[in-house]
């Protein structure tokens, strides 16, 4: 009779504290790639949340939500596909954490490209994401940019359009391609196996990442407190070690 | 007695269950579109090229993993030589090994960085990118399928078929090509098919080692999986496809085993 009565005691504190968002049941966390590195590092900083990350193209992500398979917060690499998110229903009100540039990766010591430019010439191979993950989306963005000519020269060069950021950095460094579009904190990631190149300014739109609480989560409080542990000085603190710009004052 | 229906019961509801756990997420792929909005999805020329393109490179590696599995198989069955099992072991890898490590092996070894990277530098080859290198990534991952099925029916054929042709003087490569072959066509075709339904749905491997780019490499299955972040509709309609397919070679599988057993050879 006690060891049951026991039983339930522990059960009604565990339904009690789960309810209440604290720590108990970890956190269902979706990531875009590109923000693996400190994500990974943040969620150790506050180690009285347990949260289970999950990596992969913002896109396929947000496909994931709409078809109803659903983390508690979305990490995404594009302001816009929390927003369409918003805007369906699904997730809540986007807040912008970081910022990231985009810069063209080649491998440590290649020396047949050295400028944005050099992307237009004939037999350079280029990776980009696939249109619909942001890094593609960013990518194809910069083209629009161009004169028709050199976006033409540079689409002839991309051989694979790959389903997210990591993917893309990995054609890179197995030197599959000669070059990519890649976000500023990819190359920081690389462990020195990838040097950036800079990207014009006039060219280069600054990526926003957007955290959101997912509709329908269980734990809206503890959500909303991991979204908001982002903006502690900390966590910017490994954005920024992880070459990511911190949000800037109108996001 | 009531112990041995309960048991009979219990099956039955495995079965029910086995059944139904395959068969749902299948009617749901091919319900999720009308008839009109699947075709509609499939006229889009992304898909179409997706399709060829899985076609022509999956006939292709089909045509090197039969030329190459087949005369493999038959050494394999007839012949007891040092480290047999252990070449079947490695040949069989491929059937168990997750499609990632088998693109990672892939570029290791063949990608521009790897082993023979410098090789193919200097003849001229270049497999990564290329529609080459998703023929390479497919033969990996489906030569086994085809080469088991050989093997097994090379070992089943009877022993005399092969001294009668000895004593009538065919050499080995003779006994294999007028009499084994033919003999066995029908567990060889059915060996063949299940490769060719595994190299349709290859992804991982592909991916990793010769990338995705439309019309070059991106065959259905990579298409699948960007139309999932971009098209869902267009990418239940490949699938659809794919379903279809699958099903067709399991079938043809399945009536070749049948006429090779009831062949008795």
């Amino acid at each position: 009779m006690t060891g049951l009565r026991t039983s339930l005691l522990i059960g009604a504190s565990f339904f009690v504290s789960a309810c209440g968002g604290s720590a108990t049941h970890p956190l269902a966390v979706s990531s875009a790639t590109s923000l693996k590195v400190p994500v990974t590092g943040i969620s150790a900083l506050y180690p009285s949340t347990a949260v289970h990350l999950e990596f992969a193209g913002s896109d396929a992500l947000a496909t994931a939500i709409r078809s109803g398979r659903k983390p508690d917060v979305f990490l995404s690499a594009s302001l816009k596909i929390p927003k369409q998110l918003a805007a369906e229903g699904l997730v809540g009100k986007p807040v912008v954490f970081a910022r990231n540039r985009l810069v063209v990766a080649v491998r440590s010591g290649t020396t047949n490209i050295g400028s944005f430019s050099d992307l237009t010439k004939s037999g350079v191979s280029l990776a980009f994401g696939s249109p619909s993950v942001p890094i593609g989306a960013y990518a194809d963005t910069i083209l629009g940019k161009l004169p028709t000519a050199e976006a033409a020269a540079i689409r002839a060069n991309v051989k694979t359009r790959e389903p997210d950021a990591a993917s893309v950095a990995a054609k890179v460094t197995e030197g599959v391609v000669d070059a990519a579009i890649l976000y500023a904190s990819d190359v920081n990631a690389s462990n020195g196996r990838l040097r950036a190149i800079t990207i014009p300014a006039f060219l280069n739109p600054l990526t926003k990442c957007a955290a959101v609480v997912v509709n329908g989560t269980k734990y809206p409080v503890a959500a909303a407190a991991f979204i908001r542990s982002l903006l502690l000085p900390q966590s910017q603190q490994a954005l920024r070690a992880a070459g990511f710009l911190p949000p800037s004052r109108g996001d | 007695m009531t112990s041995r229906r309960l048991t009979s019961a219990a099956m039955w509801a495995a079965l029910t269950v086995s059944f139904a756990f395959v068969t749902i997420p299948i009617v749901a792929i091919l319900t999720a579109n009308s008839p009109a909005a699947l075709l509609d999805q499939l006229s889009d020329p992304a898909a179409v090229d997706a399709l060829l393109l899985s076609l022509e490179c999956s006939v292709i590696a089909l045509v090197l993993v039969v030329g190459l599995g087949t005369p493999t198989a038959w050494l394999l069955a007839t012949r007891r030589f040092r480290g047999r099992s252990l070449a079947i072991t490695v040949i069989e890898l491929p059937l168990v090994l997750p499609p990632a490590v088998a693109g990672l092996g892939l570029l290791a070894a063949f990608g521009p960085l790897g082993w023979l990277g410098g090789a193919e530098d200097a003849v001229g080859i270049r497999l990564v990118l290329e529609t080459a290198g998703v023929v390479v990534a497919l033969v990996f991952v489906s030569a086994p399928f085809h080469i088991r099925q050989a093997q097994a029916a090379f070992e089943a054929m009877n022993p005399g078929l092969r001294d009668a042709a000895r004593t009538i003087g065919l050499n080995d490569a003779a006994v294999f090509m007028k009499v084994a072959v033919p003999t066995v066509a029908p567990a060889l075709a059915a060996g063949a098919t299940l490769a060719w339904a595994r190299a349709l749905g290859e992804f991982g491997a592909t991916l990793m080692f010769a990338g995705s780019l439309r019309g070059v490499t991106q065959t259905a299955p990579l298409a699948i999986y960007e139309g999932f972040g971009s098209n869902l509709a267009g990418a239940q309609a490949l699938a659809a496809v794919l379903v279809a397919a699958s099903a067709v070679l399991l079938v043809t599988t399945r009536l070749l085993t049948r006429r090779w057993e009831a062949s008795g050879a």
